[in-house]
C-alpha cells in the first residue's frame, strides 16, 4: 500500500462500523453468560462445576481458530506478498497467544476441583500449553528480526509449520497417553447445555474477530507512522 | 537431469561441511563431551536410585542429544555467516533445496553419530541392558535423527541470522519437536524395556509419518526462508 | 472450597483477561497514533 493511501486510511476518523461491533460483541458476551448459568440445570456429576465449561470450551475453540486465521494470512502472504496479510497474521497470533493462556488458566481452574491437582497432562491441556509455546516462539521471532521483509517471511513459514503442527502434537499426546492406560476427559456434552455453549461461543468468536481487527488496525497505523518517518527523513534532507 | 544436479550440489556441500568440521575436530568432540556431561546430570537430578535412573534412560539419552545438538546446528550455518558465503551460495540456480538438503545431511552425520556415542555413554551410566531387539532400537534412533535434524536445520537457517540465536533456536525448535521426541522417548523407551506390549512397532511407524509430514514442510518452506 | 469459587474464578479470569486484552489494544492504538502524529509534522513546511 502506499503512503498516502496508508496516510488517508489511518486520518479518517476511526469507522463506526467497528466500534459499534465492538460493543456489541461485550454485551453479547455478557448477554450469552448469564443466560447460560441461569437456564442451564447442575449436572449429575460436576455439579456446578458444569458452568466452567461456558468459557472454558468456547475460548479453547477460539485458541483452536485463531492459529488457522494463521495459517491462511500466512499462506496469502508468501502467495501475495502484500504486507497486510502479514500484519492480519501477526495480529491473530497475538489474539490467539492470548485465548491459548486464557484456555490453560480455566482449564486448570477446572482440573483444581475435578481431579484434585492444577495440572493434569491431559492431551487437550498438554496440546494447549505446546500450542502456547509455539505462538510465543512466533512473537518472540518477529520481536527479534527487525527487517521488515525477513520478518514477514520467516513469520510465514514458522507461523505454517506451526499450525500444520498442532493437530500432529495433539494427536502424539493423546498416543501417549492411550498407550499408558491414562483415562481423558470426559468429552461429552449434555443436550441441555448445548444452548447456552452455543450462544457462548459465538460471542467469543465475536470477541476475538474484534480483537483481531483491532490489533490489526493498530498495526497499520504502526506501519503508516513508519512510513511517514521514513518520508520525512527522506523529504527532510532535501531542504 | 537437474534433481541429479541438485543431488551432486546437495553432496557437495554436505561434504563441504563435514570436510570443515573435520579439521576443527574441536566442534564435534566439544559437542560429545557436553551430551555425555548432560547425560551426567541426569544421573544426579534423578538418582542415586539406578532403578529411576534406568526407567528414564529412553528420555535422558534424547534430552541430551538434544541440548547438545541445537549447538551443531546453528554452527552448520555459522561457517558461511562468518564468511558472508551464504549470498553466494543462494546465487546458483536451483541451489536452495539444494543448500538445505546439503546442510541436513551434514547435521545429521554429525548428529547421528553423536548420538550413537551417547546411547553408548547412556547405557553404561545407566544400567541399560541392550536388548535382543537392537536392530529395531537403530531404526528408531536413525528415525528420530531425521526428525530432530530436520527441524533443527530448518529453524537454525533463520535463527542462526537473527539476534539472541542461542535462545531462538531452542524456543522455536522445541515445541515443535514434541511429536518427535515423544514418538522417539517411547520407542526406545519400549524397546529398551523389551517391548512387552508390543507398542514400538507403532511409534516407529508413527516417526516415520512425521519425518515424511516435516521434512516435505521445510524443504517447500526453506526457500521462503533462505531468500531474504 | 465450595465449587462455586472456581466457577466464580474462571469467570472472573476470563474478563480479567478479555478487558486486560482490550487495554493492551487501546496502548498500542494509542502509542502508534503518537507515533503517526509525531512521524507527520516532519513534512509539513
Amino acid at each position: 500500500m502506499t503512503t498516502a493511501a496508508l496516510a488517508t486510511k489511518v486520518a479518517r476518523p476511526r469507522t463506526r462500523a467497528w466500534t459499534v461491533f465492538g460493543w456489541f460483541a461485550f454485551l453479547f458476551l455478557i448477554a450469552s453468560q448469564a443466560t447460560a448459568i441461569a437456564i442451564s440445570p447442575p449436572d449429575r456429576d460436576m455439579g456446578d462445576l458444569q458452568k466452567i465449561m461456558y468459557v472454558h470450551v468456547p475460548s479453547a475453540w477460539m485458541t483452536m481458530l485463531a492459529p488457522l486465521t494463521v495459517l491462511v494470512f500466512a499462506l496469502r502472504y508468501l502467495w501475495k506478498r502484500r504486507e497486510q496479510d502479514d500484519l492480519l497474521a501477526a495480529s491473530a497470533a497475538e489474539v490467539a497467544t492470548t485465548f491459548a493462556g486464557l484456555t490453560l488458566m480455566l482449564g486448570m481452574i477446572w482440573a483444581r476441583p475435578t481431579w484434585g491437582v492444577w495440572w493434569t497432562w491431559d492431551a487437550r491441556l498438554t496440546s494447549t500449553l505446546v500450542l502456547f509455546l509455539i505462538l510465543a516462539g512466533y512473537l518472540a521471532l518477529r520481536a527479534l528480526v527487525d527487517d521488515r521483509e525477513r520478518r514477514a517471511q520467516w513469520s510465514a513459514a514458522v507461523g505454517i509449520l506451526g499450525a500444520i503442527n498442532v493437530p500432529i502434537v495433539y494427536m502424539s499426546v493423546r498416543w501417549w497417553r492411550t498407550i499408558h492406560q491414562m483415562q481423558s476427559s470426559p468429552a461429552t456434552v449434555d443436550p441441555a447445555y448445548v444452548l447456552g455453549l452455543r450462544l457462548n461461543a459465538f460471542a467469543f468468536l465475536f470477541v476475538m474477530v474484534f480483537f483481531i481487527h483491532r490489533r490489526y488496525e493498530a498495526a497499520m497505523i504502526e506501519r503508516a507512522a513508519e512510513h511517514a518517518a521514513e518520508a520525512a527523513a527522506l523529504g527532510g534532507s532535501s531542504t | 537431469m537437474a534433481l541429479r544436479d541438485e543431488w551432486r550440489r546437495a553432496r557437495a556441500i554436505a561434504w563441504k561441511d563435514l570436510t570443515t568440521e573435520r579439521r576443527s575436530k574441536a566442534g564435534f568432540n566439544s559437542v560429545v563431551v557436553l551430551a555425555v556431561t548432560i547425560l551426567v546430570l541426569f544421573g544426579f537430578a534423578l538418582g542415586p536410585d539406578t532403578q529411576a535412573i534406568r526407567n528414564a534412560a529412553a528420555g535422558e539419552i534424547w534430552l541430551s542429544a538434544l541440548f547438545a545438538g541445537v549447538l551443531a546446528f546453528n554452527r552448520s550455518f555459522q561457517l558461511e555467516l562468518d564468511g558472508g558465503a551464504l549470498d553466494a551460495l543462494i546465487l546458483y540456480p536451483g541451489a536452495r533445496r539444494a543448500i538445505f538438503a546439503g546442510k541436513l545431511l551434514g547435521n545429521f552425520a554429525f548428529v547421528a553419530l553423536m548420538l550413537t556415542i551417547v546411547i553408548a555413554v547412556g547405557v553404561v551410566l545407566f544400567q541399560v541392558r541392550v536388548p535382543a531387539e537392537w536392530p529395531s532400537l537403530l531404526a528408531i534412533l536413525f528415525l528420530g535423527c531425521v526428525g530432530l535434524v530436520t527441524l533443527g536445520t530448518f529453524y537454525a537457517a533463520m535463527a542462526s541470522r537473527s539476534r539472541a540465536r542461542e535462545v531462538l533456536l531452542p524456543l522455536l525448535l522445541f515445541p515443535m519437536l514434541v511429536p518427535v521426541l515423544l514418538a522417539a522417548m517411547e520407542g526406545t523407551k519400549a524397546l529398551l524395556g523389551g517391548d512387552i506390549m508390543g507398542d514400538a512397532g507403532a511409534w516407529a511407524r508413527l516417526l516415520a509419518a512425521f519425518d515424511v509430514v516435516f521434512l516435505v514442510a521445510t524443504l517447500l518452506a526453506f526457500e521462503f526462508v533462505i531468500e531474504v | 472450597m465450595s465449587n462455586w469459587m472456581f466457577v466464580g474464578a474462571a469467570f472472573t479470569v476470563t474478563w480479567v483477561v478479555v478487558l486486560g486484552y482490550l487495554l493492551h489494544l487501546h496502548r498500542v492504538m494509542r502509542r502508534a497514533r503518537e507515533e503517526f502524529e509525531r512521524a507527520r509534522p516532519g513534512r509539513a513546511p
